[in-house]
């Protein structure tokens, strides 16, 4: 295990060499309002252990112990991101009662580099020892609140803030256990809040940074204030006004044509770069999604977990001398479901993956650390059923649900060596065991594989049509909108499933 | 090697810190200012609450030791005599139990009467401890038993609760919620038996309160309490204030 003593509240993040050059693009999405709904909205359970960073008279830091000196229930987990390398998450947050603002950085390494992690859960609610807080980075002293995050290839982007001034400052993530602080630096000295920020590149090669923030007694009080670099080297930082601090033009949500119905705050906000993203001669089109829980004092109330899809048009010459505002178009809200609130809340942390290869995942993080784990979910990506063909098992997944038309609780078995139950009953679907609870089924398995669900536990029963259903693979995504329909005689039965192949 | 550790009880923020002489200044000053409010206060208690062990402390989670030290004063309807009475109440609760101790003295006011104690003591087991997940309410059961003299008179009360709790933490301050119904055993022995030959009696209560109390420590709290036996009701309305301690475990 690594050694962690004293890491907590010392910062002393090294700085990038001047001559680095990050990686600094996502993959350019396609059709970003499809991915967007494509985003499952049940999601994989997962946690990593704390480690022993939390020790002493931190014991009972990042809880809900609300006691002076101990900790303040407002220490929370605040933005959430994966990384390019795909095993790595990372986690911010705020402590007020170092004070000391944090980055956690999570490894779990039960999990595939690429595609979705899937729960490491589902056998154990413990997770294995190996799916831990790798690294903990105390960031700023001064600056207790790290709020939501965003990356833009290997740059992580994180704003600051101590309810009096914010600042956003700028990490190289190429290893993850070991970040570099980029020499470039947004600073905001008369505005208190910088909840969240999202990087992504303009068409004429610069960085656009913006930053949600609400202003007090307003209604709707969401700002999002627009930066953007120098030049094309983010090191060479962010144009400044005349006094030194950092220069930006405002967007009010007030500005919103269409949709304002809520008054949202924004918890995390991400950039999605669309393939065409030259809108026009100067102008660069980009997607954004804002993520929130619509509860006034969450996580004690449920709310509703919901994220926003803009489009953003933004003229490249920003700053010339009108000042020309980007526009932002609301274009669909989502609603993410969980029977069980104890492993994420968009309130807290949220955060969009955009997949190399393909999709969108949402990851959520809970307030506090529980049973000393940090717990997060996974909405993964949907594929497209009408395109989506796979041939090699290690894509394959099968996705159980609690009643039908794929509602309720989900059973997602997604790797091939996770496959094998042999008994619904121990296992841990979203936190709950799973026995006898199928109501309906979705999946994609390639040629030549067959999955079997069975009546009984251990796989028990030769009788087809009795005992078991088997699932053939076709490559394509296949349902099951309701077992009972098929054959009834499965509904709310199944307890143990594996490949026909591992059948001994 | 020999591990040394050590208990403290945290009343002011950053207990480790206080190197300097103000800040342990301040904090002693605080606590003999909560001390002296808490003896006033509890001079006009009614010191029947400590011989009804069944107020319930519920805290955020296991691992989170904790000492509550109370002081009330409110209304009982079973006038017992004239008396000027003095009570306290503690609640030690470490890992998943709840222990309660409290005392009480009454003091007649006439010649006629004589002097009364009160004595109760609890023990609760968290069935569901605490935890960061709101949904879910800390559930405890708890034993007790009280005993009080009051002239000729003694009586013990035996109640077996199970309490349900909510801790819901907003900025600067914890809210506790709590109602706890009960069997209630109460063994009379009294001088006049002839007008009172039963001497074991059953009954059902339940007991609800409401806690506000400051993320520092000390707090005000709101507590009913209702006992229906030998075909009448008894009920208390008690308002007090408490000083929640944490006890942290400092070790090297």
């Amino acid at each position: 295990m690594t050694n962690r003593k004293n890491e907590y509240g010392f910062p002393k993040l090294e700085l990038a060499p001047p001559n680095i050059t990050p990686v600094d693009h996502n993959r350019l999405v396609e059709n970003a309002q499809d991915e967007f709904n494509r985003i499952s909205e049940q999601s994989d359970f997962l946690a990593a252990n704390d480690g022993e960073l939390f020790k002493n008279r931190r014991e009972f830091r990042y809880t809900h112990v609300n006691r002076e000196g101990i900790n303040e229930a407002r220490n929370h987990f605040q933005g959430i991101q994966r990384l390019r390398k795909g095993k790595y998450l990372v986690i911010s947050g705020g402590d007020v009662t170092e004070p000391v603002s944090h980055l956690f950085v999570i490894r779990m390494n039960t999990r595939r580099e690429k595609g979705p992690l899937g729960s490491n859960l589902l056998f154990s609610i413990i997770p294995d020892a190996s799916d831990e807080v790798a690294k903990i980075i105390p960031l700023d002293k001064k600056y207790w609140h790290a709020g939501g995050l965003s990356v833009l290839g290997d740059i992580l982007v994180v704003p600051l803030e101590n309810d009096k001034k914010s600042k956003i400052i700028f990490l190289h993530m190429l290893e993850p256990e070991n970040p570099k602080l980029l020499k470039c630096k947004i600073d905001r000295p008369d505005i208190p809040k910088a909840g969240t920020a999202a990087l992504a590149k303009l068409t004429n090669g610069k960085y656009i940074c913006a930053i949600w923030w609400e202003e007090a007694k307003k209604k709707p009080g969401g700002r999002i204030d627009f930066y953007v670099s120098r030049s094309e080297n983010i090191q060479d930082g962010f144009e400044e006004k005349p006094g030194g601090s950092s220069k930006a033009v405002t967007w009010k949500y007030d500005y919103l044509d269409s949709k304002k119905e809520r008054d949202p705050k924004y918890q995390a906000i991400n950039f999605i770069e669309p393939a065409d993203k030259e809108a026009e001669n100067g102008v660069t089109r980009l997607f954004m999604v804002g993520t929130e829980n619509t509860a006034a004092a969450a996580p004690i109330q449920a709310g509703k977990d919901l994220a926003d899809l803009f489009e953003v048009l933004i003229p490249n010459d920003m700053f010339s001398s009108e000042n020309k505002l980007p526009i932002l178009t609301k274009i669909e809200t989502r609603q993410f479901f969980s029977k069980n609130r104890e492993y994420y809340n968009l309130d807290a942390a949220g955060g969009i993956y955009i997949d190399p290869d393909e999709g969108l995942y949402l990851y959520a993080g809970y307030h506090w650390r529980v049973f000393n784990t940090i717990r997060f979910a996974e909405f993964r990506s949907q594929p497209d059923p009408a395109t989506h063909v796979i041939d090699n098992i290690e894509k394959a997944w099968i996705d159980l649900f609690e009643e039908p038309k794929f509602g309720g609780a989900r059973l997602s078995i997604l790797r091939k060596k996770e496959s094998s139950i042999g008994d619904y009953s121990k296992i841990f679907v979203q936190g709950g065991g799973f026995d006898k609870k199928t109501s309906s089924v979705r999946y994609q398995i390639p040629p030549g594989y067959v999955y079997r669900l069975y009546k009984n536990k251990s796989f028990v029963g030769q009788s087809p049509g009795k005992d078991f259903i088997d699932l053939e693979g076709t490559g394509k995504v296949q349902e099951i909108e309701d077992l009972k329909a098929k054959n009834k005689n499965f509904d709310n039965k199944i307890s143990s499933s594996r490949y026909l192949a591992d059948e001994t | 090697m020999c591990r040394k550790s050590n208990l403290t009880i945290v009343f002011r923020a950053s207990l480790w810190k206080r190197n300097d002489d103000n800040s342990l200044k301040r904090e002693i000053t605080q606590l003999i200012t909560f001390v002296s409010v808490l003896s006033l206060v509890s001079g006009a208690a009614y010191a029947q609450l400590t011989s009804l062990p069944v107020s319930f402390s519920p805290k955020e989670e296991p691992k989170l030791t904790t000492l509550v030290i109370h002081g009330d004063f409110g209304f009982f309807n079973r006038k017992i005599g004239n008396f000027k009475s003095f009570a306290g109440r503690a609640f030690w609760n470490p890992g998943r139990f709840s222990i309660m101790g409290g005392a009480g003295a009454l003091f007649a006011t006439n010649d006629l009467g004589d002097n009364g104690f009160t004595v109760g003591a609890s023990l609760g087991y968290d069935l569901k401890p605490g935890s960061p997940l709101p949904q879910r309410p800390i559930i405890q059961i708890k034993g007790g038993i009280g005993y009080a003299k009051i002239n000729d008179s003694k009586q013990w009360n035996i109640p077996l609760a199970l309490g349900f709790a909510s801790i819901l933490p907003p900025p600067k301050i914890n809210i506790t919620l709590w109602g706890a119904p009960r069997l209630h055993l109460r063994i009379l022995d009294e001088h006049d038996t002839a007008s009172n030959p039963e001497k074991a009696k059953i009954g059902l209560g339940v007991s609800a309160g409401i806690a506000i109390t400051s993320y520092g420590g000390p707090g005000v709290h709101l507590d009913f309490e209702w006992l229906r036996i030998s075909s009448h009701n008894e009920f208390i309305i008690a308002a007090g204030l408490h000083w929640n301690f944490a006890l942290l475990s400092q070790s090297p």
